[in-house]
């Protein structure tokens, strides 16, 4: 049953909860709340430790607890201490029926509002690091030299069948050369008339017919002597000319080798050339391909250092972001709660000096 | 220009080897020809010159018996050497007519020995010039190669 005392006392605390402090207090209670997405007074069985540590859980529920267990008798919301409302104007004597006197603050209320605001206070966000995809770049496929390998193998071949080609030539050379020379003047074949060769008488012939004729034989010695003479200036000459074509001969093959020799190394020469040109436009297609693989890594570079800057960027930015939210949730969180404290002085006064002021640590105003 | 295109003109190299043998086969020829006219001169001059010494000798010796100094048991100093001069005349004119057909007939074979080592020589300067642009081919090709655009390949 209800008494009027009772009702009165529910009056008070409506009157007590719609002000100032009382409306402090729920925003407070409403910040906290949508920072956390529920009202952090009531736990449930989702709550995490990490989001409110367990000695604030405690806390609350202890108040919380304290709160129900002091409304309980009544259904109504008591207040630790809370003075008697019963009787009427004893303490003034007289005059029945007065207005109950005001409840005055007493230190329990006073705690449960200090904890009660301590447990609303903004927990701090943390910020994410940003971690895009790393870029993984595109490098040049490996440089390709199978076309000059192809080229060059091409090219040796032209080499060695234009080498062969030489050699053949001279080997037919020197071969016509050792196969085909007679020595016109020292050929078995082809020999010169001699006065032994004449036509007519021999000399034996020529003496017999002077002897017969009664003559001394030796008449014709004179003559004979001139025609060996003769066949010796020819034999001379002939053997003469016979050395010739043999010199002739020999320098010809020396002259086949020589050339033969000339030709190899001329085309030895022009080979290593062709070879020095493939070389060098292989060097100078490796160096196009060496400036194009470092060009396209200083932009696989430049790309992984954009995104490397947008991962900070974005991350600074973000973290920022972060502070400056828990920075405006904690200063609105104190705002609110000097706001509440404000709020509850006149209680505070009016209860005479009796109470202890909440410290700032059970405040949570510092650690 | 394709370098499979260049190649030595080995038919003018044969060409030319046809040339100089039919030349030297002519000339070979006419060698021989006028080897054999002029041996057979030569055996005609020492034909006649005999002929006539033969023809000559009975009357010389006649004419030194008419004048009593040569017959039977009658061999005159004089006419003895009067014979040897004219006999040894003989023996020269014949030997030389025999030197002059043989230095004649060795002028022929001069000729031909220097026709052969002609064509001998012509021949290997002929054969010696084609395998040189076989080579020169080759070498040209070599050198001509990376500018016409034709690395390599066999030809």
């Amino acid at each position: 049953m209800t008494t009027a005392s009772d009702a009165a006392a529910r009056a008070r605390l409506a009157a007590i909860n719609q002000g100032p402090g009382d409306i402090a207090e729920r925003n407070a209670a409403n910040t906290v709340i949508a920072a956390y997405g529920r009202d952090p007074r009531f736990p449930q069985s989702g709550i995490s430790s990490s989001d409110i540590t367990r000695a604030r859980l405690a806390n609350i529920n202890n108040l919380y607890n304290t709160q129900v267990a002091q409304a309980r008798p009544t259904a109504t919301p008591r207040l630790p201490n809370y003075g008697s409302t019963g009787g009427g104007g004893s303490r003034r004597g007289g005059g029945g029926g007065g207005a109950a006197p005001a409840p005055t603050m007493n230190q329990a209320m006073l705690d449960w509002i200090a904890g009660l605001l301590k447990g609303g206070a903004p927990t701090a966000q943390g910020a994410t690091n940003l971690d895009l995809p790393d870029y993984a770049g595109r490098p040049l496929a490996p440089f390709d030299p199978s076309m000059f390998n192809q080229f060059r193998e091409s090219w040796n071949q032209g080499v060695q069948s234009d080498l062969a080609n030489a050699q053949t030539a001279t080997s037919n050379m020197l071969n016509f050369l050792n196969t085909n020379y007679t020595n016109a003047f020292n050929n078995p074949n082809l020999t010169y008339a001699t006065a032994g060769q004449a036509p007519g008488m021999t000399q034996q012939a020529m003496a017999r017919y002077l002897q017969g004729q009664g003559v001394n034989p030796s008449l014709g010695a004179g003559v004979a002597a001139e025609q060996a003479q003769g066949d010796a200036g020819f034999g001379s000459l002939w053997r003469t000319l016979a050395a010739n074509e043999d010199l002739a001969q020999r320098n010809r093959i020396a002259n086949a080798q020589q050339y033969g020799t000339q030709a190899q190394q001329g085309i030895t020469a022009a080979g290593r050339g062709g070879e020095l040109g493939i070389n060098l436009a292989q060097g100078q297609a490796q160096a196009a391909w060496q400036r194009a693989a470092e060009e396209r890594a200083y932009q696989d570079y430049q790309m992984q250092q954009q995104i490397a800057q947008q991962e900070a960027l974005q991350s600074w930015q973000r973290a920022n972001q972060v502070t400056d939210a828990n920075t405006a949730a904690t200063n609105a969180y104190r705002n609110s709660e000097l706001s509440a404290l404000l709020g509850l002085m006149p209680q505070i006064v009016a209860a005479g000096g009796g109470l202890n002021l909440p410290s700032l640590q059970s405040l949570g105003l510092a650690a | 220009m394709a370098v499979t295109g260049y190649a030595p003109d080995i038919a003018g190299y044969q060409a030319q080897e046809n040339d100089l043998q039919y030349r030297y086969n002519t000339d070979r020829a006419t060698n021989a020809y006028g080897r054999f006219l002029s041996q057979q001169r030569g055996q005609r001059t020492l034909s006649d010159l005999s002929l006539g010494f033969n023809r000559q000798l009975p009357s010389y010796r006649a004419s030194w018996g008419q004048r009593g100094l040569m017959g039977p048991n009658v061999n005159s100093g004089i006419m003895q050497r009067a014979m040897g001069n004219y006999l040894g005349d003989y023996a020269r004119d014949y030997g030389r007519a025999q030197q002059d057909a043989t230095q004649e007939a060795q002028n022929y074979d001069l000729q031909a020995a220097q026709l052969d080592a002609y064509l001998n020589n012509q021949m290997a300067t002929l054969e010696q010039g084609k395998q040189n642009e076989i080579a020169n081919a080759a070498l040209a090709i070599e050198a001509l190669r990376p500018y016409l655009g034709n690395l390599g390949g066999v030809y």
